[in-house]
């Protein structure tokens, strides 16, 4: 198994003259769980699909399990040994569960009947029903059936547990870390609620207007970043002010996230004789919010 | 195993239009005793042959032609449900789908091959259903048909008709909604209007829906063995121009 | 055992650590203990194996727990789980005075547990860790 499970250079995506994504060096560790955010529209639909193979980049080059996206025979090779859930939970209009679940067996030789079987169980899917009258969380959970019972190396997921209730979100992360602790399964996959991306990646990838601003581990990035909340007698010194990014003349008190040089800003605050010095660790939310530029 | 995804996602469309095909025929060759009267004979005049000669013009001016018209309908919708589905055919409604077929582990010309080959599959059926319809449901008006006369009009239909469904194949490949629907129902109504006129005003001018109806066949006796190749060389090109067309095109 | 709150900002890796030794301080864990494997506390509590992983290495590093090739992990029977029991038997009585020496100043303990978090992430950003 090769080091990287994705892996792109430069890769570049430009729809009729707009750039949707720029500059994108990503690098996805096998075996490893990472968080797609950003905001919406900042390209993280279009990424994934570059790295399907179902689009073609404008420029650069993105290898997935070792093959070429971007060739026709590469991109048939990610797709037999990854599994994809769409933004839209696409399914195929005019057919059952059951006839889903059946067609897409016959197209992948590394298929698990009993993984399949399982799902069917624990989701308590109800198979005889089309699945354009499947609620959206139904089409959710199928897509994500059909994703994991071919046992793939890649799970490719866009937005996984959008539009599930808080039972079925639990449903699809269990199935999603079960996938990599049993399977060793690398796992990709976008979402809004960073709370999730938290609990089970071990990896964020920050993708802000066509561009990548994050690539870390979780961890690491626990450790860069530190909020400090000083207070002072009087208002704020400019200087502290100014890091903060937010502007309050007159305010006496300013949070600054830091990252690494929390040092710095601790001498700074006492050199203004900081009436308080409070050091938090940061959530997830702030590095997002800080990396996005607010 | 690719073509039954497509086989099945078009099983409710092609029962219809089969179950349609039957209904007409049956209802046409039902309305000939009627047909007769308006015409004022009471019973085929003269001999036996001339009575056949009647009932097989009246077959091919009402249900070959009508045939014809249901078939090239057939192969737009079919069409529309190509590698690229178009909900303005689409009766299950909602276009999606897109997504899941080119997420699966085959080539974009692979599937669209498939499900070409799928469509065209449905619409030979199609044709040997309506027109073999014909001859079962000729007893009925106490008339006969000849059966060998019947499946040349079907590999007619069929055969010369795969240009047009190549046709559509390739625009449902390269053009986005609505515009392959507007594209579509002028190219139909080209299609079928300018053969409707031509019974009219029988001009010399080259009728696609002639040659789709057996104008030639019929009139003449002429197999129209260039027509019919053609139609299937066309069909065969646009499919692969489509196929090629796809794998540039962004979703 | 393990109660993990992931957004809390604290890496959960570290969060399980500090569970592991809390579980021995409190002995509800003893030396020679198996602790849960990995794939079962992932799934259980819907975490990432490898942040399991990670702690259960870091542990073995620390001596707290062992790793068995093809067994599993089991609270360290060298003693150091001891010493640890007995290290924190001491500091209890220089916490406790800390304690009683804030709450005369007029702290409220939700004060003092900042107070010492505060401190605790300045000793760990100055350490460098």
């Amino acid at each position: 198994m090769p080091e990287w499970a994705i892996s792109t250079q430069a890769l570049e995506k430009v729809y009729g003259g707009r750039p949707a994504v720029r500059e994108l060096n990503l690098e996805v560790p096998s075996g490893s769980i990472c968080g797609f955010l950003g905001r919406n529209g900042a390209g993280k639909t279009t990424t994934i699909k570059m790295l399907m193979g179902m689009a073609r980049p404008t420029a650069g080059a993105v290898t997935v399990l070792g093959h070429d996206a971007a060739t026709r025979e590469g991109g048939v090779g990610i797709r037999r040994r990854t599994g994809f859930v769409s933004e839209d939970k696409a399914l195929i209009p005019g057919l059952t569960a059951r006839q889903m679940i059946a067609l897409t067996r016959a197209l992948y030789p590394s298929w698990r009947t009993d993984l399949e079987q399982d799902y069917v169980r624990r989701f308590r899917l109800p198979l005889d029903r089309s699945v354009e009258r499947l609620s959206k969380g139904m089409r959710t959970r199928l897509a994500l059936l059909l994703a994991l019972a071919r046992a793939p190396e890649l799970l490719l997921l866009d937005e996984p547990t959008d539009g599930l209730d808080p039972e079925g979100i639990e449903q699809a992360l269990q199935s999603i870390v079960a996938a990599a602790a049993e399977a060793g399964t690398t796992v990709f996959f976008s979402s809004h609620r960073l709370a999730e991306v938290e609990q089970i990646a071990d990896r964020v990838a920050i993708l802000e207007d066509g561009k990548l601003v994050v690539n870390d581990s979780l961890d690491e990035l626990r450790a860069s970043y530190r909020r400090v909340h000083i207070v002072f007698d009087d208002h704020a010194p400019e200087q502290l002010r100014a890091l903060a990014g937010a502007d309050m003349p007159g305010a006496r008190s300013v949070s600054v996230l830091a990252k690494s040089n929390v040092d710095e800003i601790v001498l700074e605050a006492r050199r203004h004789n900081a009436r308080a010095i409070d050091i938090t660790p940061v959530t997830l939310k702030d590095v997002f919010l800080e990396s996005v530029g607010r | 195993m690719l073509w039954r995804f497509a086989a099945r996602q078009t099983q409710l469309r092609f029962w219809l239009a089969l179950a349609g095909a039957l209904f007409l025929a049956g209802l046409v060759v039902y309305k000939y005793p009627v047909a007769l009267e308006r015409l004022k004979l009471d019973s085929a005049p003269g001999g036996a042959p001339e009575a056949q000669a009647i009932y097989a013009n009246y077959l091919w001016n009402r249900w070959f032609s009508l045939l014809g018209a249901l078939w090239v309908v057939y192969a737009f919708i079919m069409a529309g449900n190509g590698v690229v589905p178009q909900t303005s055919c689409t009766l299950t409604g909602g276009g999606a789908g897109v997504l899941y077929m080119l997420s699966l582990p085959v080539t974009r010309a692979r599937l669209l091959y498939t499900r070409a080959a799928v469509g065209a599959a449905g619409l030979a059926l199609l044709a040997l259903t309506g027109a073999l319809s014909a001859c079962a449901f000729s007893p009925l008006a106490g008339q006969s048909y000849p059966l060998l006369t019947a499946v040349a009009h079907a590999v007619i239909l069929a055969g010369a008709g795969m240009g047009v469904y190549g046709a559509f194949v390739l625009l449902a490949a390269i053009l986005n909604e609505p515009l392959f629907g507007i594209v579509a129902y002028v190219l139909i109504a080209i299609t079928v209007f300018t053969g409707i006129s031509r019974t009219f005003h029988s001009s010399a001018v080259f009728s696609l829906f002639d040659l789709l109806r057996g104008t030639s066949y019929h009139v003449d006796g002429v197999f129209p063995w260039t027509g019919v190749l053609a139609g299937l060389a066309a069909g065969a090109l646009f499919i692969r121009v489509a196929a090629t067309a796809i794998e540039h095109r962004d979703f | 055992m393990f109660r993990p709150s992931p957004s809390s900002g604290v890496p959960i890796y570290w969060q399980l650590m500090e569970q592991v030794r809390h579980a021995i301080d409190t002995g509800e864990l003893r030396a020679g203990d198996q602790l849960p494997g990995i794939r079962r506390v992932a799934e259980d509590l819907v975490i990432n194996p490898n942040t399991v992983a990670k702690a259960y290495r870091e542990l073995e590093h620390d001596g707290v727990i062992e790793l068995r090739q093809g067994a599993g992990a089991f609270v360290a029977d060298n003693g150091r789980a001891g010493a640890i029991a007995e290290r924190m038997r001491r500091a209890r009585p220089v916490a406790r005075r800390a304690v009683e020496a804030l709450a005369a100043l007029g702290l409220s303990e939700e004060e003092m547990r900042r107070l010492f978090e505060s401190e605790l992430l300045r000793a760990h950003a100055k350490g460098g860790d």
